[in-house]
């Protein structure tokens, strides 16, 4: 019993001694470096033109892509081993930073305010003022006082220090990392995180997706600069909630609509659309009106009435083109629509078949005395919005603020340490201090100079510049 | 407005290429003091740092005409970007010369600062107005404050390459100092790269591939699977291109990206070639004497402070500010776009340079190497990524 206990603690201490060492910190970032290089060679899954990675690596890339496609790098953020990666760095960051910052506070808690002389002696900034009595002790303490430092006293000898905290600042930065890591890590709350694209054609209205609420597209602009490129893409959307028109907003790129800790992109577009076409049903050679119906591309149906006549719809291609096996569609939408009809209706005792072309009007001799003339139509515009939620966002920001400030009490601020000790009507001054030694130098002259003791601060070899 | 614009930038580019002069030449004169392992400074180097004022003040006020005639902050395409950086280096080294005396790091950094306008130049200068994603304020708080950032972070490499200078036994023909000849050789490949693009760009060249429809702006030494051989064009009398490359390299640009490598790299080594014999000695030998009897510590040590001070701004701009605007634009603040990731790659560099330095003592040469090669890094982050890879940032 007490070997498996034993055991276990040899484990847990292997483990935390294991992740205490900065050097396994090193080869953590360094192994996150080189995972992160490798996956910028080629581009990722979620930025290639093609649904099928496992032929489109091979095809564009050669080998080098099949390699790449095999050992996983095409997806490699989302690999297991690049998140456990990330893990493994954030166990790390947790216990380096206890193990460094639990002694550091208590060795700062527990600082002597009278040390021995000779150690005061020994800092690297050290200056005997001659002469001083305990006035001079008093007016030194007001002077560092006003300078904001924090002075402790003990009869004639004191301690005044500084920024303190910047000491800290490390382990602070180290918990905006870690506060990050959670926000991202909290888009697998259920709920939290949802990322979806909606296409909303003009005049719909469409469910947002993880929400209960609908977004409509009332209008959809997209504009354009002389050489081509995109100058202006805006949807007015309006949110409807409940039944209620809650909100009215145009959507542009860089300017989200939010509601509801959703968010609603412009991200996408279709180009303009036939949705529906007004026909007449006309005799070729008397140019008369037999009748006239809608045809609603969305919604197709098999036969139109057209006055007395009725036109049937025998085929029909959405995105017409004459393929190998004669004619075809490349897709479901209404591109290049093109139908194979017949007339039915008094005096045709044989309806022939023929084919109709909405938009590119092809000659063809067809035998049929009628044929189908547009006279009006609609086209629609669809917008591809991003439907964004993710709670985390606040956590992720809040944690780089908590980065900054650490950075900022790392590298731009210093701790300050003054002791100063009389021992007959000698006033030893030492001070000490994290970096900018010769920052401190000067400061420990205006001290001086500000209590009418002026010196010559100079530094011990030990002290660096 | 904008051809005030053009004029002051001209007259920046200028001013870096004077200020590059009078430096190298205050340092490689023999009147330069070092006493106690700082150098005094003389006449050159003292005018070279006024010019170097006034060349940041002529940019800026450039940079200001472009923006009012422009409409935009001229920070969206990679001439505007890059002269930027440029500007970013000199604005650096102008704070930096004034808290810490060293007028030979001038030497360095200004050169460096000319390589990178001298780039920018490759690039069409026309301002373009923007397409939707780019126009966001955040576009200017990110690239100015990311670019300020590296800018520091070069004045660090110029440091680091500094002490390894004073450091290094240059004429023992070892391991080290091969290195930093090679250190030296690539600047020189920075230099040729910017002369080739400049030369032919003048003249408008341009070859289009019949084939591939791919257009070169250099001539078209390598060609894609399925060009003739020597169907394009002629240089010096050669039909070109010479060969062309396997077909598994044909896709999009890669066949022009090679071409321009090669042309690069032999152009380099004809500049190369060419100061070594006007030079009589490796070039280290030559760069060293510059800097010799300078404190190495001091060196090592304003390396380092330029570090700390670049890498909360390099953070602030490049991974914070980026965030946030792609988090606007993109509707998610990290898509693991390449630029995105090299600047989380070159941030992870800089870390390992802190921990190694802070936690691990690693002072002195072992951490000039690293800030020198971060200069690469970021090189690749600000340029390869845009050369090799494209992504979400195609169009910066």
């Amino acid at each position: 019993m007490t070997t498996v206990v034993r055991r276990r603690r040899t484990l847990t201490t292997w483990l935390w001694d294991f992740f205490a060492s900065i050097k396994v910190a090193i080869v953590i970032i360094a192994l996150i470096a080189i995972s992160a290089v490798i996956g910028t060679i080629l581009p990722q899954e979620n930025f290639i033109p093609s649904l099928n990675p496992g032929a489109y690596y091979p095809q564009t890339y050669g080998t080098f892509g099949e390699i790449y496609y095999t050992l996983g790098f095409s997806h490699m953020y989302t690999s297991w081993w690049f998140v456990s990666l990330m893990l493994l760095l954030g166990i790390s960051l947790i216990i380096c930073s206890l193990e460094r910052v639990v002694p550091l506070y208590k060795s700062l808690q527990r600082q002597q305010i009278k040390p021995a002389l000779s150690v005061i002696q020994r800092k690297e900034i050290y200056v005997p003022a001659a002469g001083a009595d305990e006035t001079a002790v008093d007016k030194l303490i007001e002077e560092l006082t006003r300078r904001k430092y924090k002075v402790r006293r003990e009869g004639t000898s004191f301690m005044a220090e500084r920024m303190r905290i910047s000491r800290f600042g490390a382990y602070i930065l180290h918990i905006g990392l870690i506060i990050i890591i959670l926000g991202a890590l909290s888009r697998l709350i259920p709920g939290w995180y949802v990322s979806k694209n909606i296409w909303v054609e003009e005049g719909q209205t469409v469910s947002v997706t993880g929400s209960e609420f609908f977004v409509r597209n009332d209008d959809f602009i997209v504009e354009f600069y002389d050489d081509g490129r995109p100058k202006h893409f805006e949807t007015k959307a309006v949110i409807i909630d409940g039944g209620q028109e809650t909100v009215k907003q145009s959507i542009i790129v860089n300017s989200p609509l939010k509601y509801k800790g959703f968010m609603l992109f412009q991200a996408n577009y279709l180009p303009p659309m036939l949705r529906t076409l007004d026909l007449e049903l006309t005799e070729k050679d008397s140019k008369q009106t037999l009748g006239k119906f809608t045809m609603d591309f969305s919604n197709m149906q098999t036969e139109y009435k057209a006055g007395e006549y009725t036109v049937r719809a025998l085929d029909y291609f959405p995105d017409f083109v004459f393929g190998n096996d004669g004619p075809t569609t490349r897709s479901t939408d209404p591109n290049n629509p093109v139908l194979l009809i017949q007339v039915e209706g008094p005096g045709i005792e044989k309806p022939l078949k023929q084919w109709f072309f909405p938009l590119n009007q092809m000659v063809l001799e067809q035998e049929s005395k009628y044929e189908l003339v547009p006279f009006g139509g609609r086209m629609v515009e669809t917008t591809g919005l991003r439907v964004q939620k993710d709670n985390g966002i606040p956590i992720v920001y809040g944690g780089s603020v908590v980065v900054l400030a650490g950075l900022v009490l790392v590298f731009y601020f210093q701790h300050k340490r003054i002791w100063g000790q009389l021992h007959d009507g000698v006033l030893h001054v030492g001070a000490h201090t994290s970096k900018n030694w010769f920052g401190m130098r000067k400061d420990m002259e205006k001290i001086f100079q500000s209590v009418g003791m002026p010196v010559e601060v100079s530094l011990n070899k030990r002290g660096k510049k | 407005m904008l051809v005030a614009a053009e004029w002051l930038y001209g007259t920046a580019f200028f001013s870096y290429l004077v200020t590059s002069i009078l430096y190298i030449a205050g340092v490689t004169g023999k009147k330069i003091k070092i006493e106690n392992g700082t150098a005094a400074s003389n006449k050159w180097t003292r005018v070279g740092y006024w010019v170097a004022i006034f060349a940041v003040a002529v940019q800026l006020a450039g940079f200001l005409a472009r923006w009012i005639g422009g409409g935009h902050a001229p920070v969206s395409n990679m001439f505007e970007y890059m002269s930027f950086w440029a500007w970013a280096i000199m604005l650096a080294f102008v704070v930096i010369s004034a808290f810490y005396h060293f007028p030979i790091l001038g030497a360095f950094a200004a050169p460096t600062a000319l390589a990178v306008l001298g780039y920018a130049n490759v690039f069409p200068d026309v301002n373009m107005s923007l397409i939707p994603a780019l126009k966001s304020y955040w576009l200017y708080i990110h690239v100015t404050t990311a670019a300020l950032g590296e800018g520091v972070l070069t004045i660090a490499f110029a440091a680091a390459l500094m002490h390894l200078l004073v450091i290094t036994e240059v004429n023992m023909p070892d391991k080290r100092s091969k290195w930093l000849e090679f250190v030296l050789f690539l600047f020189i490949t920075l230099i040729g790269f910017v002369f080739i693009s400049l030369m032919y760009k003048v003249q408008g060249y341009h070859v289009s591939d019949p084939v591939t429809g791919n257009v070169y702006k250099l001539p078209p030494v390598i060609g894609s699977t399925g060009t003739d051989v020597g169907s394009l064009a002629t240089l010096f009398g050669i039909p070109l291109p010479l060969f062309n490359v396997p077909s598994w390299m044909t896709w999009g640009k890669a066949p022009i990206r090679l071409n321009t490598l090669l042309l690069t790299f032999v152009v380099s080594i004809i500049l190369y070639l060419v100061l070594r014999l006007l030079n009589r000695k490796p070039l280290v030998r030559t760069v060293s004497a510059w800097v010799k009897g300078l404190d190495a510590p001091s060196l090592d040590e304003l390396s380092y402070r330029a570090i700390a001070i670049g890498y909360p701004i390099f953070t602030l701009g490049a991974i914070v500010f980026a965030m946030i605007w792609a988090q606007e634009a993109w509707g998610s603040y990290w898509s693991w776009d390449p630029k995105e990731t090299w600047a989380l790659i070159t941030w992870l560099y800089y870390t390992l340079y802190l921990h190694l330095r802070l936690q691990r003592g690693w002072e002195g040469e072992r951490a000039s190497w690293l800030a020198v090669a971060g200069f690469v890094v970021i090189l690749f982050l600000l340029v390869g990524v845009n050369f090799l890879i494209v992504g979400l940032h195609a169009y910066a």
